[in-house]
């Protein structure tokens, strides 16, 4: 953990509400970007980002070891399984757009980037975002954390209070289930990598 | 020639052999595979690919600063006394002087003088005091940075290191919540608490009038 960081954390054990901001500029990003893939629209995601930083500073006193952003991840990712539950439950509420509708927004094009390959990027992005969407939360989870957020499989564990066993279940049915997704759209992948030369 | 077996344990594996979190004999088993096997090299490929193109997404910019001011700060902190406490308080007031007054309508249409204020509704108010007060941070992991394990997010019996069974995956919410039960308590207790203290205002306002009409 980085000495900054251990430092800001136990101020803000202490109560220090500076400290925890810092903190919370710090990963706000990351937890947004979380939220967001997991509930597919804006205004939920930062709903459950907000909720997610008012509950760690809760708890924060209680916070001693480990991985900040995991733990974190561990309390947006409960606001996120809370909020799917309430959908289920709520089924007369009108849902999110259609996946991958309102995912996160391309990034600003680079001036040394072809328009052609810029847009190939940009499809390939938004149809992993559909992908991602379609996925069951739990495999989403495991498969954000892991490829998007970069996070190692123990952080994984952490952050979704699975097994090292799970994880890597998940991360590598989540990933199948996406290549499938990506593979049945046709052109998202280099030709080498299609299905028509498939082994058995 | 592999057995369809074979090839399924392997694929199984590929995404961990790829994030190097397959144990040294599993990949070298792995490996030996691979380097007859085609259609398993392919899937290799295609799983890198795809793993590469997550990492690739772009990144995602919080929309705005989530910095909790003092007031959402210290609201919602059980130990900065209760939840929320002036904006309870102000609710509580507003509920209370609502029921005094449309008590003291009542009183006054009917002449009665009410006898009010019993040590029943003193203890009730207590009570709901200690209901009240009860924590509601659930969302949170447990102390020391160590979650508890949720109970949908748990490891399941047909999931394992090696093996990975098919089974439906669906949303599974673990077992912590954010306390929306909670909140709904909160805002029963809150409504009582206001009853409550309409209570006792109405019977100071009682004996106020009893003593004044006599």
């Amino acid at each position: 953990m980085h000495t900054d960081e251990a430092s800001l954390i136990e101020r803000s054990r202490r109560g220090d509400l500076d400290a925890f901001n810092a903190l919370v500029l710090a990963y706000q990003g990351p937890v947004y970007s979380v939220c967001l893939r997991m509930l597919g629209s804006p205004q939920p995601a930062e709903d459950a980002t907000q909720e997610t930083f008012i509950a760690a500073f809760r708890a924060v006193s209680r916070f001693r070891r480990g991985s900040l952003r995991a733990w974190l991840f561990r309390i947006a990712a409960n606001v996120c399984y809370d909020e799917l539950r309430r959908r289920r439950s709520r089924p007369q509420v009108p849902l999110d757009a259609p996946a991958g509708e309102q995912r996160p927004a391309a990034e600003p094009a680079s001036p040394d980037e072809p328009p052609e390959e810029r847009a190939e990027r940009q499809e390939l992005a938004r149809c992993l975002e559909q992908g991602l969407a379609s996925l069951p939360a739990d495999q989403r989870l495991a498969v954000i954390l892991r490829d998007v957020q970069g996070l190692a499989y123990e952080e994984v564990a952490e952050a979704t209070g699975a097994s090292l066993g799970t994880v890597k279940s998940r991360i590598s049915r989540g990933r199948a289930a996406l290549r499938d997704f990506l593979l049945a759209r046709g052109e998202l992948l280099p030709s080498r990598f299609r299905p028509s030369s498939e082994g058995p | 020639m592999f057995s369809f077996n074979a090839h399924g344990r392997i694929r199984d594996q590929l995404s961990a052999y790829i994030d190097g979190e397959l144990e040294a004999a599993a990949a070298g088993r792995l490996e030996a595979h691979l380097a007859g096997c085609e259609g398993c090299r392919l899937e290799l490929e295609q799983l890198r690919a795809t793993a590469a193109s997550l990492r690739d997404l772009p990144e995602v910019q919080a929309p705005r600063s989530f910095a909790l001011s003092p007031e959402r700060a210290a609201g919602r902190r059980p130990r900065a006394g209760a939840t929320a406490p002036l904006a309870l308080g102000m609710r509580l007031a507003a509920a209370g002087v609502a029921v005094a007054l449309a008590a003291v309508l009542v009183v006054d249409l009917g002449g009665l003088a009410g006898d009010g204020g019993s040590g029943t509704t003193r203890e009730t108010a207590s009570d709901q005091e200690r209901q009240f007060t009860a924590p509601t941070d659930a969302a949170a992991p447990d102390a020391e940075g160590a979650p508890t394990p949720a109970t949908g997010g748990a490891p399941t019996a047909a999931e394992s290191d090696t093996g990975m069974p098919e089974q439906p995956d669906e949303v599974q919410p673990p077992a912590e919540s954010t306390g929306d039960g909670g909140i709904d308590a909160l805002a029963a207790a809150e409504i009582a608490l206001g009853v409550t203290f309409g209570l006792l205002v109405l019977g100071g306002l009682g004996l106020a009038i009893a003593g004044r009409k006599t």
